[in-house]
């Protein structure tokens, strides 16, 4: 029942949060997994991450060439298209060229939509930076409360890191019960669980993620047990499409470290000191992001998943031009054959494209399971 | 109705010849220096430059290697060679390139141009042109496991931010004792004030240079020039740079003042945005048989250089090195061209979308609309890569261009 | 008893009828609109030259792009493995095979038993596929089977660039234009493929003895360049197009064997 919820949140991802506007509820689109979204809920707005469509670029094409990627052009055609007019405001966070060139693309033509950058550094590292990145976040907060016309409280900004924590310590048991062996939690449940929380308060998100860790656990586990178990990395996973294909050729998700994922979700808020503070350090200290240095943590970090669900391969769905993915990949790759563990990579373009990617799949399923002949 | 008249052969300036030994002696004295044992670091386009010729660290720039690959039509090779070993097509054909040499045959392959990329003992870069350059580089520091520092900047609207300048220098301020630590150097703050001096002349007269070209008819074209810009990436406060560009710019003056153009009978002005074709440098020199010259490039004028008010030198240097057309917003971008298409009395626009260098390519088309718009200037759009042959597609290239061409001549006529 | 493979690609379908003794027969029609009629009729067309009925297939595997649409097949395979299987009965020596296909490319390397040890596929581009010298074909108009003959005419190959299919195409029609000769832009052609394609291939760690595979295999010049580009000669299986469904075959008749409890009896 709540995995019906969950995944029909999903059918209309836009339409869900337009019915909130027309509730009333202010809503702000952001965009990358450095924008504090503590302070625009503290702040009494919903944030709905912008995650762009399946639906072709056109309009878009005019002012970005392809090879800008998917997920930026997409952004902008929603925007030119008039799909996003009932955001209350739009931001970004300086990550990617692209979407820092989005930014200027909407200053100039999405005229009237309110929109911020957060101008953090790239480099999470040196006391210059640090200081740099906290005075980003500063400003934005700035900025937020002249938006909505009050001061962002500090009881209401420990409210809302209190329900984001919440959030994130019940995602975490989802992703114990995903490696669970055999799994408690399928693989199609638990992103549509994840991908849900870009959308839904996180009030109501935490509500359907109570129902849902209960219900598995007095469920009895699934057979799943014969398939094969797989790591899966990258910065953004929506195809949903993807994981009954991956059930199809015999292996499931078994962990991730989804910029989607686990790296949005993982890190939690300090609950004491100076909740400020302690938002902007959470920001500061979380697993990065491809786009951030230093690689380190993020490396580790997808290690631990991989020690935690004894996944025997991983497979890379990293977007089409997303260069700071692409670049990391060899490196990867040639780490975890080190280690043993083979790797696949799979481009994507916010869809992974049906056939050529069931036949990469079925092989290295059928290599990972060793011999073509098993 | 076009008269085709006979084309000059060979350089403009004579002086442009002497860029092949500027360049030449560079990449040997990169060599020397590393034979000596004296450190080396790889270093990218606007990292503090001066900081390193200061503190006798050698700046290799692996992307000027890429690019004299690429002129060489050696790119193609090696950018397989990084390929294969899992780096996309899609990835920056500079840094392709060069892990197609570090991960391939290696740094000191004899086969390799110069002999050589010498190994560094640091690898210093920033993010002021692109982000993808500070991955590339991790790349790098993952095969060498040597010391790396990134200088991180936000993008700027003119003027520059109080904000922004103090990241740029406390950042240059965690740099300096990295590098003494780890390189065993001293910084001296005379010798760098010196340093800076001799960036500064050199970047005047570059400037001076490139303004002569506002002349009708212009004393140099793209071709030539880009073959000159080297020193202005590396060697700005080595006082070779001085001497070279000083050649250069006496020679162009003198051709102003006799009233003499590179072509004989210059009839169309065009301006170039982005990095060049390297391997097909032959594309601005082919327009010459029509009578078209480019005598303008975002490349040339914005990217490296810059003047600095050595009255106040800290905050002129960090100026200077964010004051460049990569790390400009959009507005930026289009406030600059608007002056400057004015200014060399330019007829046509040629965008060069690079697919090798985003940051370069998103926005030109907005750039390409306003000044459609507000001065009736019309650009071409052509879609190719600076280094990587395999983008370029010649002969349709080639049919737009002609095309573009006729139409500029016909709405001069 | 008899076994059946079927490989539906975008371009063709092969189906390879194999005996006791062998290859009994194969058949390669075009895919045209598809389906299982289109799967069905190949295979009927492969059991006549068999001079066998149907009802004698004991076991029938299914690759290729449309093996999930087909309703017959007791078992489906990736291309990957099959090519593998197939190439390594023909050919057992082999270790690396560079198969180029209508839709896509696949450089695959096998260990000594024909198991495949890596892979890897072209990204989501025509160009440097079967799809790409077939419209250049037409563009050209010459037959696809004289491509290759024709390009290995001439010397030297005009520059057609290789990131591209739609520039790729409009610069080979303006060479016609510019009176370029055909010859020239076909050896262009051929080389184009195989600058799309030498890295993805060299990226899985070529071992020689090395086979070429698939449709574009029957190009001569494309054998040549890519060898050239290789520095090995390129081993061709006399059939390169019907490996994929040989190794469906090869490993219906295991499946049937394995059920019976016998030996893997796949070399051979």
């Amino acid at each position: 029942m709540v995995r019906t919820e969950l995944s029909q949140v999903l059918c209309d991802p836009l339409g869900f949060s337009r019915q909130w506007s027309r509730e009333g509820c202010r809503v702000m689109g952001c965009l990358d997994n450095y924008v504090p979204e503590e302070f625009i809920h503290a702040e009494e707005m919903i944030p709905l991450r912008l995650l762009g469509s399946t639906e072709s670029v056109t309009l878009a094409d005019t002012f970005l060439p392809v090879f800008a990627g998917k997920l930026a052009r997409s952004i902008l055609e929603q925007a030119l298209q008039g799909n996003l007019v009932h955001l209350a405001g739009i931001v970004l966070s300086n990550s990617s060229d692209a979407v820092r060139m989005l930014y200027d693309l909407w200053e100039r033509h999405i005229p009237g939509q309110w929109v911020a950058l957060i101008d953090v550094p790239a480099i999470l590292e040196g006391e210059t930076n640090h200081r740099v990145f906290r005075q980003a976040m500063l400003e934005f907060k700035e900025k937020l409360e002249k938006f909505t016309g009050k001061p962002l409280e500090a009881a209401a900004l420990r409210r809302s890191i209190a329900v984001f924590n919440e959030n994130r310590r019940l995602l975490k048991k989802a992703a114990a019960l995903l490696s669970a062996s055999p799994p408690r939690l399928s693989a199609e449940t638990y992103l549509d669980a994840v991908l849900s929380g870009f959308v839904l308060t996180k009030e109501k998100h935490n509500e359907y993620l109570r129902q849902l860790l209960e219900s598995c656990r007095r469920e009895t586990p699934d057979r799943g047990g014969q398939l094969v178990p797989l790591h899966i990395s990258g910065p953004i996973l929506v195809d949903r499409s993807f994981l009954p294909l991956l059930q199809e050729c015999g292996a499931t998700m078994a962990s991730e470290d989804l910029g989607t994922g686990s790296r949005y979700y993982w890190d939690e808020v300090d609950e004491t000191g100076d909740p400020i503070e302690a938002v902007i350090e959470r920001y500061w200290r979380k697993i990065p992001d491809s786009y951030k240095t230093p690689m380190k943590p993020r490396w580790l970090h997808l290690l631990s998943q991989i020690e935690r669900s004894k996944a025997r391969g991983v497979i890379f769905v990293i977007e089409k031009y997303s260069d700071e993915d692409q670049y990391d990949y060899p490196v990867w790759r040639d780490r975890l054959r080190a280690r043993g563990i083979p790797s696949l990579l799979l481009d994507s373009e916010l869809v992974l494209e049906g056939e050529q990617v069931r036949t990469r799949v079925q092989t290295f399923v059928d290599i990972v399971r060793g011999g073509a002949f098993s | 109705m076009t008269t085709t008249a006979p084309k000059k052969k060979g350089r403009a300036l004579n002086s442009s010849y002497e860029a092949a030994i500027v360049l030449k002696e560079y990449w040997e004295g990169a060599a020397r220096h590393r034979a000596e044992g004296r450190p080396v670091a790889w270093v990218s386009g606007n990292v503090p430059i001066e900081l390193f010729w200061a503190l006798g660290i050698y700046p290799v720039y692996p992307e000027n290697y890429s690019a004299v690959c690429a002129s060489i039509q050696r790119a193609q090779e090696l950018c397989e060679e990084a390929e294969e070993r899992g780096y996309s097509i899609d990835l920056c054909s500079y840094s392709r390139v060069n892990l197609g040499i570090v991960l391939g045959k290696g740094v000191d392959h004899p086969d390799l141009p110069y002999g050589g990329l010498p190994r560094p003992d640091m690898l210093v870069t920033t993010r002021i042109p692109c982000l993808p350059q500070v991955k590339w580089w991790e790349v790098v520091r993952e095969f060498f496991d040597i010391p790396m520092f990134v200088v991180d900047a936000t993008m700027v609207d003119l003027p520059i931010r109080e904000s922004q300048r103090q990241h740029y220098l406390g950042q240059i301020r965690e740099l300096i004792p990295c590098l003494e630590k780890k390189l065993g150097v001293r910084f001296q703050e005379d010798t760098f004030l010196e340093t800076l001096k001799l960036s500064d002349r050199a970047a005047e007269i570059w400037l001076e240079l490139l303004d002569l070209r506002t002349a009708v008819p212009s004393p140099v074209g793209s071709r030539e020039m880009c073959g000159n810009v080297f020193p202005l990436v590396a060697m700005l406060g080595n006082p070779r740079t001085i001497e070279f560009f000083t050649h250069l710019r006496d020679e162009a003056k003198q051709c102003v003042q006799e009233g003499k153009g590179a072509l004989e009978n210059e009839r169309i002005r065009l301006g170039w945005d982005n990095i060049p074709m390297w391997y097909n440098l032959k594309f601005f020199s082919d327009v010459e048989d029509r009578n078209a010259i480019f005598t303008y490039e975002t490349y040339l004028r914005y990217v490296w250089g810059g003047r600095m008010d050595l009255n106040d030198p800290w905050t002129a240097f960090a100026d200077k090195h964010l004051d460049v057309w990569l790390n400009y917003s959009i507005n930026q971008r289009v406030r600059t061209l608007l002056h400057d298409i004015v200014k060399f009395k330019l007829d046509g626009l040629v965008f060069h979308q690079n697919r090798s260098c985003k940051r370069f390519s998103m926005g030109q088309r907005d750039l390409a609309q306003v000044i459609q718009e507000n001065l009736g200037v019309s650009s071409l759009f052509i879609e190719s890569d600076m280094a990587d042959p395999r983008a370029y597609a010649e002969a349709p290239t080639r049919v737009k261009m002609e095309a573009f061409l006729e139409m500029l001549e016909g709405k001069k006529s | 008893m008899y076994y059946a493979g079927i490989d539906a690609g975008s371009n063709t379908i092969k189906t390879v009828i194999l005996g006791e003794e062998g290859i009994a027969s194969y058949h390669v029609i075009k895919t045209g609109l598809g389906g299982e009629e289109q799967a069905a009729r190949c295979l009927e067309e492969a059991c006549a030259k068999a001079r066998i009925g149907r009802e004698e297939i004991a076991c029938i595997y299914c690759t290729g792009y449309g093996r999930e649409y087909l309703n017959f097949p007791q078992g489906r395979k990736s291309e990957i493995i099959c090519h593998g299987v197939g190439v390594h009965w023909i050919l057992p020596e082999v270790r690396t095979i560079v198969d180029i296909g209508g839709q896509d490319s696949k450089g695959i390397r096998l260990n000594e038993r024909g198991e495949v040890e890596n892979f890897n596929m072209n990204d989501k581009c025509a160009a440097g596929t079967g799809r790409f010298l077939e419209t250049m074909a037409t563009a050209l108009q010459v037959p696809l089977e004289e491509f290759g003959a024709c390009a290995l005419r001439a010397t030297e190959p005009v520059r057609v660039s290789s990131t591209c299919t739609v520039f790729a195409e409009t610069e080979v029609i303006s060479h016609i234009a510019r009176g370029k000769k055909r010859d020239e832009i076909l050896l262009g052609v051929c080389q184009s493929i195989v600058d799309r394609i030498a890295a993805m291939v060299r990226s899985i760690g070529v071992k020689p003895p090395v086979a070429m595979t698939g449709g574009v295999a029957k190009n001569p010049a494309v054998v040549k360049l890519m060898g050239d580009r290789l520095g090995l000669p390129l081993l061709l299986p006399p059939e390169p197009q019907i490996t994929g469904a040989l190794g469906a075959a090869l490993m219906a008749r295991q499946d049937i064997l394995s059920r019976q409890n016998s030996q893997p009896a796949l070399s051979g």
